[in-house]
Protein backbone atom coordinates (compact mmCIF):
# COMPACT_ATOMS: atom_id res chain seq x y z
CA UNK A 1 0.00 0.00 0.00
CA UNK A 2 1.40 3.14 -1.32
CA UNK A 3 1.92 6.27 1.19
CA UNK A 4 -1.31 8.12 -0.70
CA UNK A 5 -3.22 5.12 -0.55
CA UNK A 6 -3.33 5.26 3.25
CA UNK A 7 -4.03 8.55 3.54
CA UNK A 8 -6.99 7.93 1.58
CA UNK A 9 -8.32 5.57 3.95
CA UNK A 10 -7.16 6.94 7.09
CA UNK A 11 -10.64 8.57 7.92
CA UNK A 12 -12.06 5.49 7.48
CA UNK A 13 -9.00 3.64 9.51
CA UNK A 14 -9.43 5.65 12.70
CA UNK A 15 -13.17 4.72 12.47
CA UNK A 16 -12.15 1.44 11.64
CA UNK A 17 -14.94 1.19 9.20
CA UNK A 18 -12.64 -1.09 7.02
CA UNK A 19 -12.23 -4.35 5.96
CA UNK A 20 -9.81 -6.60 8.20
CA UNK A 21 -7.67 -7.18 5.25
CA UNK A 22 -7.07 -2.97 4.84
CA UNK A 23 -6.93 -2.33 8.44
CA UNK A 24 -4.19 -5.04 8.92
CA UNK A 25 -2.46 -3.58 5.94
CA UNK A 26 -2.57 0.25 7.39
CA UNK A 27 -1.32 -1.48 10.47
CA UNK A 28 1.82 -2.77 8.99
CA UNK A 29 2.14 0.85 6.65
CA UNK A 30 1.82 2.59 10.00
CA UNK A 31 4.24 0.57 11.65
CA UNK A 32 7.04 1.33 9.82
CA UNK A 33 6.67 4.55 8.35
CA UNK A 34 6.15 7.81 9.99
CA UNK A 35 4.84 9.80 7.54
CA UNK A 36 1.31 10.04 8.74
CA UNK A 37 1.67 10.14 12.37
CA UNK A 38 0.21 13.77 12.64
CA UNK A 39 -2.87 13.71 10.19
CA UNK A 40 -3.74 10.03 12.16
CA UNK A 41 -3.45 11.94 15.69
CA UNK A 42 -5.60 14.81 14.33
CA UNK A 43 -8.12 11.93 13.33
CA UNK A 44 -7.73 10.54 16.26
CA UNK A 45 -9.15 13.43 17.78
CA UNK A 46 -12.10 12.94 16.10
CA UNK A 47 -12.86 9.76 17.83
CA UNK A 48 -11.59 10.97 20.69
CA UNK A 49 -14.72 13.17 20.97
CA UNK A 50 -17.02 10.51 20.55
CA UNK A 51 -15.52 8.37 22.87
CA UNK A 52 -15.31 11.56 25.42
CA UNK A 53 -19.05 11.88 24.28
CA UNK A 54 -20.42 7.97 25.46
CA UNK A 55 -21.88 7.36 29.14
CA UNK A 56 -19.31 5.77 30.62
CA UNK A 57 -20.13 2.04 32.19
CA UNK A 58 -19.10 0.13 34.87
CA UNK A 59 -18.07 -3.33 33.73
CA UNK A 60 -18.62 -6.37 36.68
CA UNK A 61 -15.83 -6.70 39.34
CA UNK A 62 -15.12 -10.64 37.87
CA UNK A 63 -14.05 -8.89 34.84
CA UNK A 64 -10.81 -7.24 36.39
CA UNK A 65 -10.05 -10.07 38.35
CA UNK A 66 -10.73 -12.33 34.80
CA UNK A 67 -8.11 -9.79 33.18
CA UNK A 68 -5.39 -9.88 35.63
CA UNK A 69 -5.90 -13.22 36.15
CA UNK A 70 -4.79 -13.89 32.56
CA UNK A 71 -2.37 -11.65 32.43
CA UNK A 72 -0.64 -12.93 35.89
CA UNK A 73 -0.68 -16.58 34.39
CA UNK A 74 2.60 -17.99 33.99
CA UNK A 75 4.66 -17.06 30.52
CA UNK A 76 5.01 -19.94 27.87
CA UNK A 77 7.27 -20.37 25.80
CA UNK A 78 7.31 -17.78 22.93
CA UNK A 79 6.32 -15.07 25.62
CA UNK A 80 3.82 -12.53 24.27
CA UNK A 81 4.25 -13.51 20.86
CA UNK A 82 0.38 -14.30 20.39
CA UNK A 83 1.51 -17.83 19.15
CA UNK A 84 1.35 -19.06 22.62
CA UNK A 85 -1.02 -16.79 24.69
CA UNK A 86 -3.07 -17.97 27.47
CA UNK A 87 -6.69 -18.80 26.82
CA UNK A 88 -9.21 -16.02 27.53
CA UNK A 89 -10.67 -16.61 30.48
CA UNK A 90 -14.70 -16.77 30.13
CA UNK A 91 -16.85 -14.88 31.93
CA UNK A 92 -20.21 -16.57 30.77
CA UNK A 93 -21.41 -19.63 28.61
CA UNK A 94 -19.67 -20.37 25.09
CA UNK A 95 -21.71 -18.46 22.84
CA UNK A 96 -24.30 -20.78 20.92
CA UNK A 97 -27.40 -20.47 22.67
CA UNK A 98 -28.56 -22.96 25.08
CA UNK A 99 -30.11 -25.71 23.19
CA UNK A 100 -33.97 -25.97 23.28
CA UNK A 101 -33.97 -28.87 25.26
CA UNK A 102 -32.23 -27.27 28.40
CA UNK A 103 -34.37 -24.09 28.42
CA UNK A 104 -34.03 -22.79 31.90
CA UNK A 105 -37.06 -23.69 33.60
CA UNK A 106 -36.08 -27.59 34.32
CA UNK A 107 -39.30 -29.03 34.91
CA UNK A 108 -40.52 -31.25 31.89
CA UNK A 109 -43.81 -29.95 32.04
CA UNK A 110 -42.83 -26.19 31.32
CA UNK A 111 -40.49 -27.16 28.96
CA UNK A 112 -43.35 -29.04 26.96
CA UNK A 113 -45.26 -25.61 27.04
CA UNK A 114 -42.21 -24.24 25.64
CA UNK A 115 -42.33 -26.55 23.24
CA UNK A 116 -46.02 -26.33 22.74
CA UNK A 117 -45.61 -22.78 21.41
CA UNK A 118 -42.73 -23.75 19.02
CA UNK A 119 -45.30 -25.87 17.55
CA UNK A 120 -47.70 -23.18 16.93
CA UNK A 121 -51.29 -23.36 17.62
CA UNK A 122 -51.35 -27.49 18.00
CA UNK A 123 -53.48 -28.86 21.06
CA UNK A 124 -52.15 -30.97 23.56
CA UNK A 125 -54.56 -34.25 24.44
CA UNK A 126 -54.01 -36.73 26.79
CA UNK A 127 -55.69 -39.86 27.67
CA UNK A 128 -55.75 -43.05 28.80
CA UNK A 129 -56.71 -46.61 28.00
CA UNK A 130 -57.87 -48.00 31.63
CA UNK A 131 -58.31 -51.76 30.93
CA UNK A 132 -55.17 -51.86 28.81
CA UNK A 133 -53.01 -49.46 30.80
CA UNK A 134 -51.90 -47.65 27.88
CA UNK A 135 -51.25 -43.83 28.42
CA UNK A 136 -51.58 -41.80 25.02
CA UNK A 137 -50.43 -38.57 24.60
CA UNK A 138 -51.58 -36.57 21.51
CA UNK A 139 -50.62 -33.16 20.09
CA UNK A 140 -53.29 -32.23 17.69
CA UNK A 141 -52.00 -31.85 13.58
CA UNK A 142 -53.08 -28.26 13.25
CA UNK A 143 -51.54 -25.71 11.03
CA UNK A 144 -48.28 -28.13 11.65
CA UNK A 145 -47.80 -31.47 12.18
CA UNK A 146 -48.51 -33.07 15.25
CA UNK A 147 -47.81 -36.20 17.39
CA UNK A 148 -49.79 -39.11 18.79
CA UNK A 149 -47.33 -41.09 21.56
CA UNK A 150 -49.37 -44.33 23.02
CA UNK A 151 -47.06 -46.13 25.70
CA UNK A 152 -47.84 -49.46 27.15
CA UNK A 153 -45.71 -49.60 30.71
CA UNK A 154 -46.03 -53.36 31.31
CA UNK A 155 -45.00 -53.55 27.46
CA UNK A 156 -42.40 -50.82 27.69
CA UNK A 157 -43.52 -50.15 24.29
CA UNK A 158 -44.75 -46.76 22.57
CA UNK A 159 -46.11 -46.77 19.54
CA UNK A 160 -45.04 -43.33 17.80
CA UNK A 161 -47.67 -41.85 15.57
CA UNK A 162 -46.29 -38.57 13.29
CA UNK A 163 -49.78 -36.60 12.21
CA UNK A 164 -49.70 -35.45 8.78
CA UNK A 165 -45.95 -34.83 8.68
CA UNK A 166 -45.04 -34.43 4.74
CA UNK A 167 -42.60 -36.37 3.49
CA UNK A 168 -38.54 -35.72 4.66
CA UNK A 169 -36.73 -33.22 2.27
CA UNK A 170 -34.82 -35.38 0.38
CA UNK A 171 -31.15 -36.18 2.78
CA UNK A 172 -33.08 -35.30 5.24
CA UNK A 173 -34.59 -37.99 8.16
CA UNK A 174 -37.38 -37.21 11.00
CA UNK A 175 -36.15 -38.90 14.31
CA UNK A 176 -37.62 -39.32 18.05
CA UNK A 177 -35.81 -38.56 21.22
CA UNK A 178 -37.00 -38.86 24.61
CA UNK A 179 -35.86 -35.95 26.93
CA UNK A 180 -35.89 -36.08 30.49
CA UNK A 181 -35.30 -33.58 33.37
CA UNK A 182 -31.71 -32.75 33.38
CA UNK A 183 -30.41 -34.93 30.86
CA UNK A 184 -29.54 -34.60 27.10
CA UNK A 185 -32.25 -36.15 25.21
CA UNK A 186 -31.74 -39.41 24.04
CA UNK A 187 -32.01 -40.86 20.34
CA UNK A 188 -35.29 -43.20 19.80
CA UNK A 189 -35.02 -44.11 16.42
CA UNK A 190 -35.60 -42.69 13.03
CA UNK A 191 -38.99 -42.77 11.40
CA UNK A 192 -38.86 -44.69 8.35
CA UNK A 193 -42.53 -43.28 6.99
CA UNK A 194 -43.96 -40.48 8.17
CA UNK A 195 -47.31 -41.69 7.56
CA UNK A 196 -47.06 -44.91 9.59
CA UNK A 197 -47.37 -45.66 13.14
CA UNK A 198 -43.44 -46.38 14.51
CA UNK A 199 -43.26 -48.83 17.39
CA UNK A 200 -40.06 -48.26 19.63
CA UNK A 201 -39.13 -50.44 22.72
CA UNK A 202 -38.72 -47.99 25.53
CA UNK A 203 -39.13 -47.43 29.04
CA UNK A 204 -40.84 -43.64 29.71
CA UNK A 205 -41.60 -41.86 33.11
CA UNK A 206 -44.01 -39.34 33.66
CA UNK A 207 -42.38 -36.12 32.82
CA UNK A 208 -40.78 -37.28 29.68
CA UNK A 209 -40.85 -35.59 26.77
CA UNK A 210 -40.82 -36.93 23.19
CA UNK A 211 -40.29 -35.16 20.73
CA UNK A 212 -39.25 -35.29 16.61
CA UNK A 213 -36.84 -33.35 15.03
CA UNK A 214 -35.67 -33.36 11.19
CA UNK A 215 -31.99 -34.37 10.82
CA UNK A 216 -29.40 -35.42 8.15
CA UNK A 217 -30.27 -38.78 6.63
CA UNK A 218 -29.01 -41.25 9.38
CA UNK A 219 -29.83 -39.47 12.36
CA UNK A 220 -27.81 -37.26 14.54
CA UNK A 221 -26.20 -37.95 18.01
CA UNK A 222 -28.02 -34.64 19.52
CA UNK A 223 -31.16 -32.97 17.86
CA UNK A 224 -29.52 -30.36 14.72
CA UNK A 225 -32.99 -28.56 14.62
CA UNK A 226 -35.53 -27.52 16.71
CA UNK A 227 -38.63 -29.96 17.44
CA UNK A 228 -41.16 -29.84 14.70
CA UNK A 229 -43.44 -31.37 17.62
CA UNK A 230 -43.09 -32.78 21.28
CA UNK A 231 -45.16 -34.71 23.91
CA UNK A 232 -44.90 -34.97 27.72
CA UNK A 233 -45.99 -38.21 29.36
CA UNK B 1 1.47 8.80 36.31
CA UNK B 2 2.47 9.42 33.08
CA UNK B 3 1.22 7.34 30.32
CA UNK B 4 5.01 6.56 29.29
CA UNK B 5 6.17 5.70 32.85
CA UNK B 6 2.81 3.29 32.97
CA UNK B 7 4.23 1.75 29.45
CA UNK B 8 7.39 1.53 30.88
CA UNK B 9 6.01 -0.53 33.50
CA UNK B 10 3.98 -2.52 31.51
CA UNK B 11 6.84 -3.09 29.20
CA UNK B 12 8.26 -4.72 32.67
CA UNK B 13 5.67 -6.95 33.17
CA UNK B 14 4.39 -5.16 35.71
CA UNK B 15 0.60 -6.23 36.36
CA UNK B 16 0.06 -3.87 38.93
CA UNK B 17 0.42 -1.26 35.68
CA UNK B 18 -1.93 -3.34 34.07
CA UNK B 19 -4.11 -2.93 36.93
CA UNK B 20 -4.42 0.79 37.67
CA UNK B 21 -4.44 1.48 33.57
CA UNK B 22 -7.64 -0.64 33.95
CA UNK B 23 -9.03 1.65 36.77
CA UNK B 24 -8.24 4.31 35.23
CA UNK B 25 -10.08 3.30 31.48
CA UNK B 26 -12.44 0.41 31.59
CA UNK B 27 -15.43 2.52 32.94
CA UNK B 28 -15.23 4.48 29.38
CA UNK B 29 -13.65 1.28 27.56
CA UNK B 30 -16.44 -0.83 28.51
CA UNK B 31 -18.72 2.62 27.46
CA UNK B 32 -17.27 2.24 23.93
CA UNK B 33 -17.83 -1.68 23.92
CA UNK B 34 -21.41 -1.44 24.65
CA UNK B 35 -22.49 1.83 22.46
CA UNK B 36 -21.44 -0.54 19.86
CA UNK B 37 -22.56 -4.06 20.92
CA UNK B 38 -25.28 -3.28 23.07
CA UNK B 39 -24.85 -6.27 25.25
CA UNK B 40 -22.76 -7.18 28.40
CA UNK B 41 -21.14 -10.25 27.94
CA UNK B 42 -20.27 -9.47 24.23
CA UNK B 43 -19.02 -5.98 25.44
CA UNK B 44 -17.14 -7.14 28.43
CA UNK B 45 -15.39 -10.11 26.05
CA UNK B 46 -14.03 -6.64 24.02
CA UNK B 47 -12.72 -5.12 26.84
CA UNK B 48 -11.09 -8.06 28.03
CA UNK B 49 -9.17 -8.68 24.77
CA UNK B 50 -8.21 -4.94 24.21
CA UNK B 51 -6.48 -5.20 27.76
CA UNK B 52 -5.23 -8.29 26.86
CA UNK B 53 -3.73 -7.33 23.77
CA UNK B 54 -2.37 -4.62 25.29
CA UNK B 55 -0.38 -5.91 27.85
CA UNK B 56 1.25 -8.69 25.34
CA UNK B 57 2.21 -6.15 22.82
CA UNK B 58 3.43 -3.67 25.28
CA UNK B 59 7.11 -3.87 24.06
CA UNK B 60 5.63 -2.96 20.67
CA UNK B 61 3.26 0.42 21.38
CA UNK B 62 5.22 3.85 20.16
CA UNK B 63 4.78 6.38 22.89
CA UNK B 64 5.04 8.91 20.06
CA UNK B 65 1.92 7.66 18.66
CA UNK B 66 -0.20 8.59 21.83
CA UNK B 67 -1.37 7.40 25.40
CA UNK B 68 -1.21 4.04 26.01
CA UNK B 69 -4.50 5.18 27.74
CA UNK B 70 -5.96 6.42 24.89
CA UNK B 71 -4.62 3.58 23.15
CA UNK B 72 -7.05 1.13 24.75
CA UNK B 73 -9.95 2.64 23.93
CA UNK B 74 -8.86 2.42 20.79
CA UNK B 75 -8.32 -1.09 20.44
CA UNK B 76 -11.73 -1.49 22.05
CA UNK B 77 -13.49 -0.20 20.03
CA UNK B 78 -11.90 -2.35 16.92
CA UNK B 79 -12.46 -5.39 19.08
CA UNK B 80 -16.41 -4.23 19.66
CA UNK B 81 -16.51 -4.01 15.38
CA UNK B 82 -15.08 -7.48 15.06
CA UNK B 83 -17.92 -8.57 17.52
CA UNK B 84 -20.75 -6.78 16.10
CA UNK B 85 -19.69 -7.84 12.32
CA UNK B 86 -19.40 -11.34 13.28
CA UNK B 87 -22.57 -11.10 14.66
CA UNK B 88 -24.31 -9.74 11.50
CA UNK B 89 -22.86 -12.00 9.61
CA UNK B 90 -24.59 -14.71 12.08
CA UNK B 91 -27.52 -12.66 11.10
CA UNK B 92 -27.32 -12.87 7.96
CA UNK B 93 -26.79 -16.74 7.84
CA UNK B 94 -29.88 -17.39 10.25
CA UNK B 95 -31.92 -15.45 7.66
CA UNK B 96 -30.76 -17.23 4.84
CA UNK B 97 -31.28 -20.25 7.26
CA UNK B 98 -34.85 -18.96 8.18
CA UNK B 99 -35.86 -18.35 4.22
CA UNK B 100 -34.67 -22.08 3.26
CA UNK B 101 -36.76 -23.70 6.09
CA UNK B 102 -39.86 -22.16 6.35
CA UNK B 103 -39.38 -19.52 8.98
CA UNK B 104 -38.60 -21.13 11.73
CA UNK B 105 -35.54 -19.52 12.92
CA UNK B 106 -37.06 -16.21 11.78
CA UNK B 107 -37.23 -15.37 15.06
CA UNK B 108 -33.98 -15.55 16.21
CA UNK B 109 -32.96 -13.66 13.69
CA UNK B 110 -35.42 -10.90 14.41
CA UNK B 111 -34.41 -10.69 17.59
CA UNK B 112 -30.55 -10.18 16.66
CA UNK B 113 -31.76 -7.45 14.28
CA UNK B 114 -33.40 -5.84 17.29
CA UNK B 115 -30.56 -5.85 19.50
CA UNK B 116 -28.58 -3.91 16.52
CA UNK B 117 -31.11 -0.98 16.89
CA UNK B 118 -28.95 1.47 18.43
CA UNK B 119 -30.56 4.70 19.32
CA UNK B 120 -30.91 4.20 22.78
CA UNK B 121 -27.02 4.16 22.63
CA UNK B 122 -26.73 6.89 20.68
CA UNK B 123 -28.58 9.15 23.15
CA UNK B 124 -25.39 10.17 25.28
CA UNK B 125 -23.51 11.36 22.00
CA UNK B 126 -26.48 12.69 20.26
CA UNK B 127 -25.22 16.32 21.12
CA UNK B 128 -21.95 15.39 19.77
CA UNK B 129 -23.55 13.77 16.52
CA UNK B 130 -25.86 17.14 16.10
CA UNK B 131 -23.18 19.25 15.86
CA UNK B 132 -22.23 17.73 12.74
CA UNK B 133 -24.41 18.39 8.97
CA UNK B 134 -26.76 15.45 8.64
CA UNK B 135 -25.07 13.96 5.29
CA UNK B 136 -22.19 13.50 8.01
CA UNK B 137 -23.83 12.34 11.05
CA UNK B 138 -25.02 9.37 9.16
CA UNK B 139 -21.86 7.92 7.53
CA UNK B 140 -20.20 8.60 11.15
CA UNK B 141 -23.06 6.93 13.11
CA UNK B 142 -23.39 3.82 10.20
CA UNK B 143 -19.47 3.51 10.56
CA UNK B 144 -18.10 4.09 14.02
CA UNK B 145 -21.10 2.37 16.12
CA UNK B 146 -22.77 0.20 13.52
CA UNK B 147 -20.14 -1.59 12.27
CA UNK B 148 -20.09 -1.07 8.76
CA UNK B 149 -17.22 -0.70 5.97
CA UNK B 150 -17.01 2.73 4.61
CA UNK B 151 -18.03 0.60 1.41
CA UNK B 152 -21.00 -0.48 2.81
CA UNK B 153 -21.93 2.65 3.87
CA UNK B 154 -21.98 4.22 1.06
CA UNK B 155 -23.87 1.49 -0.23
CA UNK B 156 -26.44 1.69 2.47
CA UNK B 157 -26.91 5.80 1.87
CA UNK B 158 -26.45 5.41 -1.36
CA UNK B 159 -24.06 7.62 -2.62
CA UNK B 160 -20.70 7.01 -4.50
CA UNK B 161 -17.55 5.66 -2.14
CA UNK B 162 -15.50 8.99 -2.71
CA UNK B 163 -18.37 11.21 -1.39
CA UNK B 164 -18.16 8.97 1.99
CA UNK B 165 -15.03 9.15 2.42
CA UNK B 166 -14.58 12.85 2.08
CA UNK B 167 -17.29 13.30 4.37
CA UNK B 168 -15.86 10.93 7.36
CA UNK B 169 -12.73 13.30 7.00
CA UNK B 170 -15.25 16.60 7.04
CA UNK B 171 -17.03 14.76 10.36
CA UNK B 172 -13.73 13.91 12.05
CA UNK B 173 -12.65 17.71 11.38
CA UNK B 174 -15.64 19.33 12.99
CA UNK B 175 -15.56 16.73 15.73
CA UNK B 176 -11.76 17.41 16.72
CA UNK B 177 -12.75 21.18 16.50
CA UNK B 178 -15.80 20.68 18.76
CA UNK B 179 -13.28 18.82 21.62
CA UNK B 180 -10.56 21.57 21.40
CA UNK B 181 -13.65 24.49 21.71
CA UNK B 182 -15.77 24.00 25.00
CA UNK B 183 -19.10 22.85 24.41
CA UNK B 184 -21.52 25.32 25.52
CA UNK B 185 -24.48 24.46 28.32
CA UNK B 186 -22.20 21.71 29.96
CA UNK B 187 -20.29 23.98 32.56
CA UNK B 188 -21.24 26.78 34.95
CA UNK B 189 -18.12 29.02 34.34
CA UNK B 190 -18.95 32.56 32.46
Amino acid sequence: MTCDEVRDLLPAYVLDALSEAELTAIDEHLSECSEHIEELAELRDGTRALEGAITERAPRAALRTAILERASAPPTDGGVDGSTRPAPITLRPATPPRPWWRSPAVAAAAVVLVLASVVGASMLVSGGDGDSGVIVRQVEAGATPGLRVEYDGGQAEAVISPLQFPSAPAGRTYQVWVIRAGAAPASLGLIADPAEPTVIEVSLEAGDVVAITEEPDGGSAQPTTDPIVAVEI
Amino acid sequence: MTGSTLLERLRAGDVSALAELYDETSRRAFGVAHAVLRDDAEAEDAVQEAYIWVWEHADRLDPARGRVESLVLTIVHRRAIDAVRRRARGVARAERFAREHDGHTADAADANIEALDNEPALESVRHVLDSLPDEQRAPIELAYFEGLTQQAVAERLGIPLGTVKSRLRLALGKLRAGLAAPRAGTGGGP
